[in-house]
């Protein structure tokens, strides 16, 4: 039977509301969470790309895009280790998992091997110059029988630690 | 079981997801439309038809550049094919600008980079640079800006961005500063964008646009600076804009770290792991600095690009670098980019389209030479933010020259005038890779730019143009 929740965190967003909501919703049915973080390989692209147009080599680009990966990932895993401490505490049984790619391909097949019953999308609230400015993601899951989507909107990253919260 | 439909959530305001899914099309068929709309307009009775014609292919590039249609490259290429088909140039003459002795001395310039980037030496000056500045929180970001801003006097300030971003990540890792929106952090990346930034105007060789700029004047007036008339002119800048961005930096990030001990330890660590200098890297070294000395001392009689390119040669003969090891290193675009640039600019000039376009413009908006030095110097910076600062004075080069005339300004000036301003981009991330680097760590969002970003460009469009009538003249300009 598909009940467990999968919080699917995007990119450079923190979660907050959303690892609350999906702790509690976990604690609520008994069932696990499967914490995803997922990296945008086209973010780094995006970095290469500009230096492209400064016209340095690709090797500079390759350079700094390794750097921004690994930066990446260690975030990553310092926002799963947190929701990881408030899971434990909680007493919910946690997977972290990092993924690398589209979202919606990761959560699709996430979904299938976790037999997820329950998805916490994150939407960032943000400023309408950040909206202008920055791009901006967007997520397609195909709905599966038996499985809810929830949106639970996150603010603006305002630089206080969510393992503080 | 998978069902047909799909949940989606897009954040973006429909407004811009009807933009961006029509975007390019749209935007190239626009340039299009500028072009026939310019030259379905009778030309004007003060116009050659040269140079309506000329104009009209202007027109195209300047706004595949701005809005980023085309990579900058295939704008320029475009220039070069439209201006000899639209009979603005012969051929013969179209192409043989892409032999400037400015695309040259850029070549060699960013080969010698390639070298010090390749060969790990640049990476070891800046670890020397650190360790000897990184004792407290003030002297680590102290030494980040320093090391940023004088590794840009000898090589491509996005080189040297690029080359310390990495450094600072894992500096920044080593400090486990508590989040991502830190203030040390932001100030440590801001100090890596900034430093490379105001670091790259004092020198030929911290960016293309300056040996872009003099190609451009060369070409139509047969004018030009040697290596140290330029650095003469703008070191004072750098160094007093440096003292600006540390006010500001210190004012508007103000520093909550304790200890910077594990960056010091990840330094001295990173130091250890690259060893002894190698003999290619001392080797280097050595070209580099005989390159400069060359190129103060005897930089006019021997020429920029031939000092620059006798170096690469002395390279690769003493076996300091192979090939496979500078190209990927260099973006061969630049030689394309900066060669239509410099025929399109030739072209406006020799059609009186740059002449005409000052005219009704720049001329008419200003009352004299410190008005039209302002505009100019204020266009470039407005621009700069928001495009690649080459393609920025590929758009102001011909017209500021033209309109020097108008105001009895030595067209000489014209070429720091538009430059440098076109260097100085403070905060959005399209204005600079540095920027983009400093914005892609996480740290800093635009919001966190915009006033301490409007006060730098005001500082530095004050200075410099105190500089411009009061320093410069003292330089005999």
């Amino acid at each position: 039977m598909n009940n467990n929740i999968l919080l699917v965190i995007p990119p450079g967003v923190r979660p907050r509301a959303g690892s609350r909501h999906a702790l509690a919703r976990a604690l609520e049915t008994n069932s696990k969470l499967v914490a995803l973080a997922i990296l945008d390989p086209t973010e780094t692209a995006r970095i290469a790309a500009r230096l492209d147009s400064a016209f340095m080599g690709e090797r500079v680009g390759d350079r700094v895009a390794a750097a921004l990966s690994r930066e990446h990932t260690v975030r990553a895993e310092g926002v799963l280790d947190g929701i990881s401490k408030c899971a434990d505490k909680a007493g919910v049984e946690m997977v972290p998992l990092i993924e690398s790619g589209d979202t919606s391909e990761v959560c699709d097949r996430v979904i299938r091997e976790h037999a997820i019953g329950y998805v916490v999308l994150l939407a960032e609230r943000r400023s309408w110059l950040t909206r202008l400015l920055s791009r901006s993601s967007s997520v397609q899951i195909q709905a599966f029988e038996g499985c809810e989507i929830k949106v639970i909107e996150e603010a603006e990253d305002d630089g206080i630690d969510p393992d503080q919260d | 079981m998978a069902q047909p439909n799909s949940f989606v959530v897009d954040t973006r305001p429909i407004w811009i997801l009807l933009l961006q899914s029509g975007r390019q099309p749209l935007l190239l068929l626009t340039g299009i439309g500028i072009y026939f709309a310019v030259r379905s307009v009778g030309t004007p009775v003060d116009l050659d038809p040269a140079g309506h014609r000329a104009l009209a292919v202007f027109a195209l590039c300047v706004f595949y550049w701005v809005f980023d249609v085309l990579p900058l490259m295939i704008t320029s290429i475009l220039a070069i094919i439209l201006l000899p088909l639209t009979g603005v140039l012969p051929a013969k003459e179209a192409y043989a600008l892409f032999g400037s002795e400015a695309v040259f001395f850029i070549l060699g310039a960013f080969i010698l980079a390639a070298a010090m980037m390749k060969s790990g030496l640049s990476a070891r000056l800046a670890l020397l640079i650190l360790s000897r500045f990184g004792h407290d929180p003030i002297a680590l970001l102290r030494g980040i800006f320093v090391l940023n801003a004088t590794m840009s006097f000898f090589m491509s300030e996005h080189a040297v961005a690029a080359m310390t971003f990495p450094i600072l990540v894992e500096l920044i890792a080593a400090l486990h500063l508590p989040a991502s929106r830190d203030n040390y952090g932001r100030a440590l990346f801001l100090a890596m964008a900034w430093g490379s930034t105001i670091g790259g105007v004092a020198t030929l060789l911290g960016g293309a646009r300056a040996p872009l700029a003099l190609g451009i004047l060369r070409e139509v007036t047969g004018d030009s600076y040697s290596f140290t008339e330029w650095a003469a002119l703008n070191v004072p800048l750098t160094l007093s804009l440096s003292a600006a961005a540390w006010i500001v930096l210190r004012t508007f990030f103000p520093i909550g770290v304790q200890d910077v001990s594990k960056a010091e330890q990840a330094v001295e660590e990173r130091l250890l792991k690259i060893g002894h200098m190698t003999l290619q890297e001392r080797l280097i070294a050595v070209v580099m600095v005989a390159t400069i000395a060359t190129w103060i001392t005897l930089g006019e009689e021997l020429g920029l690009a031939n000092i620059a390119l006798a170096a690469v040669v002395v390279l690769f003969a003493i076996g300091a670098v192979k090939w496979r090891d500078v190209e990927g290193y260099v973006n061969w675009g630049l030689i394309l980019m900066y060669g239509g640039a410099i025929s399109l600019g030739s072209a406006m000039h020799q059609s009186g389209a740059a002449e005409w376009l000052a005219n009704h413009t720049i001329a008419s908006w200003a009352d004299g030479p410190v008005t039209v030095v302002f505009l100019i110097t204020a266009a470039a910076v407005l621009l700069t933010e928001m495009m690649s600062n080459s393609a920025a004075v590929a758009i102001l080069m011909p017209l500021s020259i033209a309109v020097a005339a108008q105001f009895n300004l030595d067209p000489r000036l014209m070429a720091p005038v538009v430059a440098i301003p076109a260097g100085l981009s403070f905060i959005l991330p399209i204005g600079t890779p540095a920027n983009a680097m400093a914005y892609s760590s996480g740290y800093l969002r635009v919001r966190d730019l915009i006033i301490p970003g409007l006060i730098l460009h005001a500082v530095a469009l004050v200075i410099f143009n105190c500089l411009v009538w009061f320093y410069w003249p003292l330089l005999g300009l």
